[in-house]
């Protein structure tokens, strides 16, 4: 039988496709974080030894969301023109249209998505809270209406959320890049000269929000002046790594004692959206206006440098053709970058945070491609399997990243 | 003879001439899928025969790492001193094994790049002098293996600076 101690600091990997209790307790203690993300990653581990995904019909998720809207709704209500959405990898999205009686808007025909969790995903992340922040950025930037949730899969065979289809596109149409979820768009300079203010005024909205007074009640709030917040993001991703992983990385040993050793004190407390990026903002071609932004799920109270390296890292932008300037997400030349923050959002950029956040950002990165994706794809856990095994491919690069910046600091 | 590198060649046309045509319009994720399986199919077909050597090679740079590990974990406890010492041993005999097997091979990594991982989790609580020497030394040596990963992945498309990557073949060359 094998002990606690083995199943976790041995090399016997397989054990995490059905982790003990004891396991999954002591990963809890071991990585303290915050209570909404705690309880999701025990949820997974416990879930761990169930069965593989199977693909849902459109007929089946679609008689789950009328039993659901059975309950949610007074009077009646069709829902038509259920369709497969792509481009997500880590959820599963379905297009519908809701005929129905809005209580304060009255008859109302709208194209909605169903967002649903598969089994388990790349991420381990909160309907709930991803369902909070929508409805509490409504009217400060553009998001999509959210109206309905199933936080813990009553209806739907996974937890789920139902908001309004927002219309737009994720890059030009006639542009071949940002074919992995929008990595690297080329929006070229006619869309980047309307794009980047926008892009520029929606982060710094995000990063000074006042969150006192909204209903966010999955989010924790780290203390200024100490080094939780850095503490629970660091926490998360080495819980991933530990309970995911099929391989050791001695790399990524070294990264995470660096990370133990230099945790920044939190300066100001921001809602940190976790993925802002081109790829997870749509807009109308033809005007370049910003009609959504989607994507809230790794949102968490904590520092905006977090945001700020993770927009900045290679992949997520380009080069111009002559080699000499790069684009932050394919939109500000990174020379212009910081400097337009800090005079959009009055808040300064500290060169420490970011190095740390992007050092932090690698290790979360390769947390993902490297063990989740392939305990989700070795389980057949999701509906993107054969994706998930691909991002394999994507490791070298960040590992490359990641040893760059531990070179100058270890 | 092997006929695996054909049959995937064969695999890869079904996918394309035959089951593409037939995918339901409607279902986007049928038809984003099956690009991606036929991707790596071919990718496959480029890697297959480079498989035996990239084991070897993986082997290989774990023996260097904890070669250069061993007279540096002076402040470990002795039993990490041991696995390490252990792992090297015998990572070192199924390396100069001509005939090892991937099971053996696979094996032997496993168990170096574990008692590598016990070694620097302890060395956290190292002093400084003790910890600086392993965690540089891990993060030089990783230069070859990333190197190594991004020759092997270069074909699927996420590598920004192509032109950097050493060839697979200039880098199988050198263990």
């Amino acid at each position: 039988m094998t002990s606690t101690l083995d199943e976790i600091d041995g090399i016997d990997f397989s054990t995490r496709d059905n982790p003990s209790a004891a396991f999954i307790h002591e990963m809890s203690r071991r990585y303290p974080t915050e209570r909404e993300t705690d309880a999701l990653l025990v949820r997974k581990m416990q879930r761990r030894g169930g069965p593989p995904y199977k693909r849902a019909t459109l007929e089946e998720l679609s008689e789950c969301l009328r039993k659901m809207l059975a309950v949610q709704l007074e009077g009646p209500f069709e829902i038509s023109e259920p369709n497969w959405f792509t481009g997500g990898v880590s959820k599963i999205q379905m297009g519908f249209a809701l005929d129905w009686r809005d209580p304060q808007k009255g008859r109302r025909r709208q194209r909605l998505v169903v967002r649903m969790d598969p089994s388990e995903g790349s991420n381990t992340t909160s309907r709930q809270r991803e369902y909070e922040l929508l409805r509490a950025f409504e009217g400060t930037i553009p998001v999509p209406e959210v109206f309905w949730l199933d936080a813990d899969g009553s209806w739907f065979p996974e937890p789920a959320l139902i908001y309004a289809f927002a219309p737009g596109v994720t890059k030009p149409r006639m542009t071949s890049t940002g074919k992995v979820s929008g990595l690297g768009t080329v929006f070229g300079p006619d869309l980047r000269k309307v794009l980047a203010p926008q892009f520029l005024q929606h982060l710094a909205a995000i990063h000074t929000f006042d969150f006192k007074g909204k209903t966010l009640t999955s989010l924790d709030v780290p203390t200024v002046g100490t080094t939780q917040s850095a503490l629970w993001q660091l926490n998360r991703a080495r819980r991933v790594w530990d309970e995911d992983r099929g391989e050791d990385v001695p790399l990524m040993e070294v990264a995470a004692n660096w990370l133990e050793r230099n945790l920044p004190p939190l300066d100001a407390t921001s809602v940190v959206h976790g993925d802002f990026r081109s790829g997870n903002f749509l807009f109308d071609e033809a005007t370049g206006k910003i009609n959504a932004w989607l994507d809230w799920e790794r949102a968490h109270l904590g520092d905006r440098h977090r945001d700020l390296a993770w927009m900045t890292q290679l992949a997520m932008g380009h080069y111009s053709e002559d080699g000499k300037t790069y684009y932050v997400c394919g939109l500000i030349p990174a020379d212009e970058f910081y400097q337009r923050y800090e005079q959009a959002s009055g808040l300064k950029v500290d060169p420490d945070r970011l190095a740390y956040y992007k050092i932090l950002n690698c290790y979360q990165i390769i947390g993902s491609v490297v063990a989740t994706a392939y305990r989700v794809a070795r389980l057949g856990k999701s509906h993107q399997d054969i994706l998930l095994a691909r991002v394999k491919g994507m490791a070298p690069t960040i590992y490359n990243e990641l040893a760059g910046l531990l070179r100058e600091r270890v | 003879m092997d006929h695996t590198a054909n049959t995937l060649r064969a695999i890869s046309k079904a996918l394309t001439d035959v089951i593409a045509p037939a995918l339901d319009p409607k279902d986007p994720l049928a038809s984003e899928q099956l690009r991606l399986v036929s991707d790596y199919v071919n990718f496959m077909r480029q890697r297959l025969d480079h498989l035996g050597e990239r084991r070897r090679f993986e082997l290989h740079q774990q023996v260097q790492i904890a070669s250069a590990l061993v007279g540096m974990m002076g402040a470990a406890t002795a039993a990490t001193q041991k696995a390490l010492q252990t792992s090297l041993s015998e990572g070192r005999v199924v390396l100069a094994l001509p005939g090892a097997t991937t099971a053996q091979l696979t094996k032997a990594t496993a168990a170096l790049a574990g008692a590598i991982r016990r070694l620097v989790r302890e060395a956290a609580r190292f002093s400084v002098d003790a910890r600086r020497p392993i965690e540089r030394c891990v993060v030089d040596a990783s230069a070859t293996q990333i190197m190594f990963e991004r020759a092997w992945y270069l074909p699927l498309g996420f590598e920004p600076a192509a032109g950097e990557v050493t060839s697979l073949a200039e880098l199988l060359a050198k263990t």
